[in-house]
């Protein structure tokens, strides 16, 4: 009987075991996670935080449907893996024999960058606890400093005055979310911040944090006094990579897979935040840190520890996230450049969003929908969907084939008012359905 | 609170030609609310409750519609189930990237208008 163990319970571990389980129902499937909840959505935190839904909704499986899948979950921290051994050593001694290996170990937020972070009120957002954390100091009438970039940020800040938190936004640079966004989406998104009342400071950083035990507040490098209860951090993740490194299982930025997300050590793969995939189109090693990206690699992984020989593909990188209260699909690569509010990527965040090809934007604007498309020579590189998401589907599905618009580029070139309905035409030619209506 | 976390009540946006076609079709195909009611299905929970009010545009949702989901967009947050009035956990259609064809669904659009990341919207007929 086949042993499997799998490090980690995320949507990348979870997707692997229920993976394993249907392929071979009769093996052994272990996962040690550092988390004694029920599996939950992460990004479902975003919305808890808001109160739109309550924990409990946010569980991924009945207990009906972890009890069918037949794991055996450990709740405790690796201490090392031998490679050599085929062995998994917890923290309080406990030795897991493994025949495969499953590091699916996530990626965690980079830490604070500047004195005072040990103090209490200083949060980052990397699971449910810090969530609870979170709404439990969100108090209304209180205050809040909330510092970084990307979705995450905005999904603290959107939680915070959503709870009635007096909540200032601080961006280091001087707009929001520069790496993906274009001047435009970013005023959009300020904009729509400052009129429900959050407070954006651009060109501010955070230089210490004052108060003795628990946090009294912030001082900017400009030297301004911000007194708030609570300081939230999001300046982005990295792949948690100190188990691998340990056990000599390579790694560059995240652990190096194949494409069947083997790593260089024998019968260990990898899957999601930790993994390092090559893009066999581009040749690119990117990270990501998006939840469709996980799911898909631990399903793969799942099936390939088992003895399947599938590689994984990985898809056009897409995400939805809701950036004040608008509903922004990202499609392919959209942006570029440095964000000065980002050390890492934040989650829900592909590295191949970020296009270097010559391009350039149509744009259309109806109040606050909004859609930019990247076109190369040949073809629509990326997307980006802000409000009305009728035309997502479409987009999605020309980067994603790869679509050849050579026939019609100039045609857009020549007139970017019209390029929009030309290249929904041209896709509805192709690929049948009706033109949505705009 | 903010204005656009605050909750809605009101169903997404149909396209302008809708209500139109609907209000047609009713005269055609229909006499009565109680042939509707058919329609809805057996569910307990749409008899209980009694007729709904019907105008055109809900009758061509009813006529064979459904919602259906982009899996890819979903990151199965549950706040579709949560909101749901008759129970129906659409979550798990959007899992197994099914189509939510269930005859307690009542086409309220609750899901649809609050899934955070338009996940979720109608299948109609027309659209093939």
């Amino acid at each position: 009987m086949r042993r499997h163990v799998v490090i980690g319970s995320g949507i990348a571990g979870l997707s692997a075991c229920e993976a394993i389980r249907a392929a071979d129902p009769s093996s052994q499937v272990t996962m040690v996670g550092e988390e004694p909840h029920p599996f939950y959505s992460r990004p479902g935190l975003a919305y808890l935080l808001t109160g739109s839904v309550p924990e409990t909704s946010l569980y991924l499986r009945t207990p009906a449907e972890v009890a069918a899948l037949g794991i055996r979950r450990v709740h405790a921290r690796v201490a090392s893996v031998s490679i050599d051994a085929h062995q998994v050593t917890l923290e309080d001694g406990t030795i897991l024999a493994y025949d495969r290996l499953l590091v699916a170990t996530g990626a965690v937020s980079v830490p604070t960058p500047f004195p005072g972070a040990e103090k209490e009120g200083v949060l980052q957002l990397d699971g449910l606890d810090q969530a609870r954390r979170m709404m439990k100091l969100a108090r209304k009438g209180s205050s809040a400093v909330v510092v970084g970039g990307g979705s995450t940020a905005l999904e603290i800040v959107e939680g915070l005055q959503a709870r009635g938190v007096r909540t200032h936004y601080f961006l280091r640079g001087d707009r929001y979310w520069s790496k993906v966004l274009d001047a435009t989406e970013s005023a959009i998104v300020e904009g729509r911040l400052e009129h429900e009342g959050v407070r954006v400071h651009r060109n501010t950083e955070v230089a210490r944090v004052t108060g003795n035990g628990r946090m009294t507040g912030v001082v900017t490098e400009a030297g301004d006094a911000v007194p708030c209860e609570m300081l939230a951090v999001a300046v982005g993740v990295k792949p948690r990579l100190d188990l691998a490194k340990a056990a000599g299982i390579p790694v560059d930025r995240g652990i190096v897979v194949d494409e069947l997300l083997q790593t260089g050590a024998a019968d260990v793969f990898a899957a999601g935040d930790v993994a390092q995939v090559t893009d066999p189109e581009t040749g690119r090693a990117e990270l990501d840190t998006l939840w469709s990206s996980a799911l898909a690699m631990g399903r793969a992984a799942g099936r390939n520890m088992t003895g399947a020989a599938e590689p994984y593909r990985k898809a056009v990188p897409m995400n939805v996230t809701r950036l004040a209260g608008l509903v922004t699909t990202v499609i392919g690569a959209v942006g570029g450049g440095k964000d000065p509010d980002m050390v890492g990527i934040t989650r829900g965040q592909s590295e191949g969003w970020s296009g270097d090809a010559a391009a350039f934007t149509l744009q259309d604007r109806h109040g606050t929908d909004r859609v930019r498309v990247m076109l190369d020579e040949r073809r629509v590189v990326g997307a980006l969907v802000m409000g009305s998401q009728q035309l997502s589907k479409p987009l999605s599905r020309l980067v994603a084939e790869r679509t050849d618009i050579s026939s019609i580029r100039a045609e857009c070139a020549a007139d970017p008012d019209a390029a929009l309905q030309r290249l929904l035409a041209f896709h509805d030619e192709r690929y049948g359905g009706r033109a949505p209506a705009r | 609170m903010l204005r656009f976390l605050r909750r809605t009540r009101s169903a997404p946006e149909l396209e302008p030609g809708a209500a139109t076609e609907a209000a047609h079709g009713a005269g055609k195909d229909t006499d009565a609310g109680e042939g509707v009611l058919t329609i809805v299905g057996s569910g307990a929970d749409a008899v209980r409750r009694g007729p709904l009010p019907i105008d055109g545009e809900r009758l061509s949702l009813l006529a064979g519609s459904y919602v259906e989901a982009s899996p890819g967009r979903c990151v199965q947050c549950g706040i579709c189930s949560y909101n749901c009035p008759v129970g129906i956990d659409v979550r798990s259609y959007s899992r197994e990237a099914l189509p939510v064809l269930e005859s307690h669904c009542i086409l309220c659009g609750e899901c649809v208008a609050r899934c955070p990341r338009g996940v979720l919207s109608f299948h109609r007929p027309a659209e093939g």
